[in-house]
């Protein structure tokens, strides 16, 4: 094991490492930029270290930088957290030509992985379902009518390079595709040269759901259930829940099950998390891998008894798993609140300033993973994740009932939060029924969501 | 603006361009020989006028991908005893750079020339002089491990931008550079030691005028 641990991140995180590292009686030393003077980690720290300015592509995001902290103050292993430089395989392959140890994934794992399309391939190898999509690029139109038929309307029609939505459309039939197919082209070949198109399954009402697997070095691998993130804006979750109320016990098994066995069989190690979406009939399709710790890592601590950070480090240190699938029981209903400094109704604006006065909520079930204190400045140059509140229950009733307890009780002034959202989603019926998908708030509109709530 | 990046690494930040409204060149990019003559002709003179006009030491400016430093002699005495006055020394001075002090613009503090050079030109001539001791330090740009420049000794005079010493990262030098003009005080951090970002490595004791009101 480890006797020194750089924690190369900041927030929430960087204090939930420390606690990790402090159980497995691992002195930690915090890197931080100039603006982050203050933060509780900083505090807390047992040694902490100034890697450069606000700006994180000087800090947080200066794989030199980072190393160099590491370095100079005599860690053996460096822990990135999520975001910045947690996926980086250069950085990790950086980190152990000086002989130390990412936590996390090794670098050729990184890599392996690093491709989205990639990745899709390797693992539908290994006998994941994909999205369903045409063979190769559509040769003519005559072509494409066959492919979306073999697909099934609706299809998304996708240039092959590029993103940004552009020589993209959602088609309903072949005449929509017929008349897609030639804008999409010329869009395509305007913004990047190529007009090569794919057909891929559109899924309307979709939920997205994730499973955690931990891998050690040896081959051995488990899953920790499943989370279910589909309270969504913008792409961007705002509300995680395990188990997922969308799906029943014979798809909860197979998804899981079928997950694990592909990441073991594609060579993964360590913590990981496989996206998937799954559709209204439940059937599930993989779209990508973290290779890192999740901010929502916490509901399947609540349900597993796990502390996935700590496991987290133990096999990046050489440990093997030691228990198997049958070793790991879930247990009741657990979900994640993100409390961010936002303002929901100025289109989910950041907020940065002083928290005047802050009190976390307690009771049974309920966890607060968080950075702040009071008279705590939040600055404005990262994301604005505030904490994660966290509550379990023997099931989701239990667990709704907590967290509106525990929402009530937060008191945190001095910035607007986003908690008026939580609340009004404890509300919302299509939450409260377990059936949320992904594009209700950007189809609903956020204002009229808050309002529905009352 | 409490922790704008720059410190005192020299050179990294855009320069702030306090001139360009007298140079009134606006947005030529071009790098050619029309830029070398349109620097001579127009930002070299306007930075001369101002700089003779203020009470600051140098004056640096961009202009047409060419960046022109003008340094003077305070001890020699300038037209009019305006000037800004400096705050506390240290680790202040050098970042929260705008207009807390005259006598070095260096790249450092973005902005610190024109906030400076204003607030010069407003406190007006003939306002009566004080010397006071500045103490400023030089700072770490880097987390690494710090090796002083050889020869480097307490009593030796520096100028804003020198090169006092370097802070190795991963094999990389990089420069240690003085804050400002004056003398060399206290080494702070050892040959070899681990230093952060923003640490205090070398003092630097400076003479600078000061104004009352």
């Amino acid at each position: 094991m480890f006797g020194r641990v750089l924690i190369a991140n900041r927030g929430e995180i960087a204090v939930r490492i420390l606690r990790a590292c402090r159980t497995l009686g691992i002195t930690s030393v915090v890197a931080y930029s100039e603006a982050d003077r203050d933060t509780l980690a900083v505090q807390l720290a047992d040694e902490a270290i100034c890697v450069g300015p606000a700006e994180s592509a000087r800090s947080y995001l200066s794989a030199s930088s980072i190393l160099s902290a590491a370095i100079v103050t005599g860690c053996e292993a460096i822990h990135p957290g999520y975001g910045f430089l947690s996926e980086d395989d250069s950085f990790a392959e950086m980190t152990r030509a000086h002989g130390l140890t990412f936590i996390g994934p090794p670098p050729e794992v990184l890599e392996r992985f690093a491709s989205k399309a990639g990745t899709r391939e390797l693992l539908a190898r290994h006998g994941l379902p994909t999205i369903p999509g045409s063979e190769g690029m559509l040769r003519d139109d005559d072509h494409a009518l066959a492919e979306a038929e073999r697909i099934g309307y609706p299809v998304l029609i996708k240039p092959s390079a590029g993103g940004g939505g552009r020589g993209m459309r959602m088609v309903r039939s072949p005449r929509e595709l017929q008349q897609a197919i030639t804008i999409c082209r010329s869009e395509a070949r305007a913004a990047f040269g190529d007009d090569s198109l794919y057909l891929e399954k559109w899924l309307e009402e979709n939920r997205h759901v994730e499973v955690q697997v931990i891998v050690d070095r040896y081959g051995a691998g488990v899953h920790v259930g499943e989370r279910d993130c589909s309270v969504q804006r913008r792409h961007q979750k705002i509300v995680e829940e395990a188990p997922s109320p969308a799906i029943d016990e014979a798809t909860r098994s197979a998804l899981a099950v079928s997950a694990v066995r592909a990441v073991v069989a594609a060579g993964y190690e360590n913590l990981g998390t496989l996206e998937f979406l799954v559709d209204t009939q439940g059937r599930y399709y993989f779209i990508e891998i973290n290779c890192r710790i999740q901010v929502e890592h916490p509901i399947t601590e609540m349900l597993s008894g796990i502390d996935l950070v700590v496991e987290q480090i133990r096999i990046a240190a050489g440990q093997p798993l030691g228990y198997t699938q049958a070793d790991i029981q879930l247990r009741g209903h657990a979900i994640e609140f993100r409390i961010n400094a936002e303002d929901v109704r100025n289109d989910f604006r950041p907020q940065a300033g002083v928290v005047e006065r802050y009190l976390p909520p307690g009771g049974p079930g309920v966890r607060m993973d968080s950075h702040l204190y009071s008279g705590y400045e939040v600055p404005p140059y990262y994301d604005s994740l505030l904490g994660k509140l966290v509550v379990w229950g023997p099931d989701r009733q239990v667990a709704i009932a907590r967290g509106r307890v525990a929402l009530e009780e937060l008191v945190l002034e001095g910035l607007t939060t986003n908690v008026e959202f939580h609340r009004a989603l404890l509300g919302n019926e299509a939450f409260l029924e377990g059936a949320f998908t992904t594009n209700l708030i950007d189809r609903v509109g956020s204002a009229a969501f808050l309002a529905a709530a009352g | 603006m409490p922790d704008e990046p720059g410190g005192a690494i020299a050179g990294t930040a855009p320069a702030s361009d306090p001139v360009s409204t007298a140079s009134a060149s606006g947005s030529s990019s071009s790098s050619g020989a029309g830029a070398i003559a349109l620097v001579a002709e127009r930002v070299v003179p306007a930075l001369i006028a101002k700089l003779s006009a203020s009470d600051l030491g140098e004056l640096e400016v961009s202009e047409s991908g060419w960046r022109v430093r003008l340094r003077k002699d305070l001890s020699a005495g300038a037209p009019g005893d305006g000037g800004a006055r400096s705050g506390s020394g240290g680790r202040g001075a050098a970042t929260h750079g705008a207009g807390a002090h005259a006598g070095h613009v260096g790249g450092a503090a973005t902005g610190s020339a024109s906030a400076g050079s204003s607030g010069a030109a407003g406190t007006g001539a003939g306002a009566a002089g004080r010397s006071a001791v500045v103490r400023r330090a030089a700072e770490s740009p880097a987390v690494g491990y710090f090796t002083p420049r050889d020869g480097l000794a307490t009593g030796q005079a520096v100028r804003s931008g020198d090169v006092l010493g370097t802070v190795n990262v991963l094999g990389v030098p990089q420069q240690v550079v003085a804050p400002g003009d004056g003398v060399v005080g206290r080494l702070l951090a050892a040959a070899g030691e681990a230093v952060e970002y923003g640490q205090e490595l070398v003092r630097i004791d400076g003479i600078e005028r000061a104004v009352d009101g």
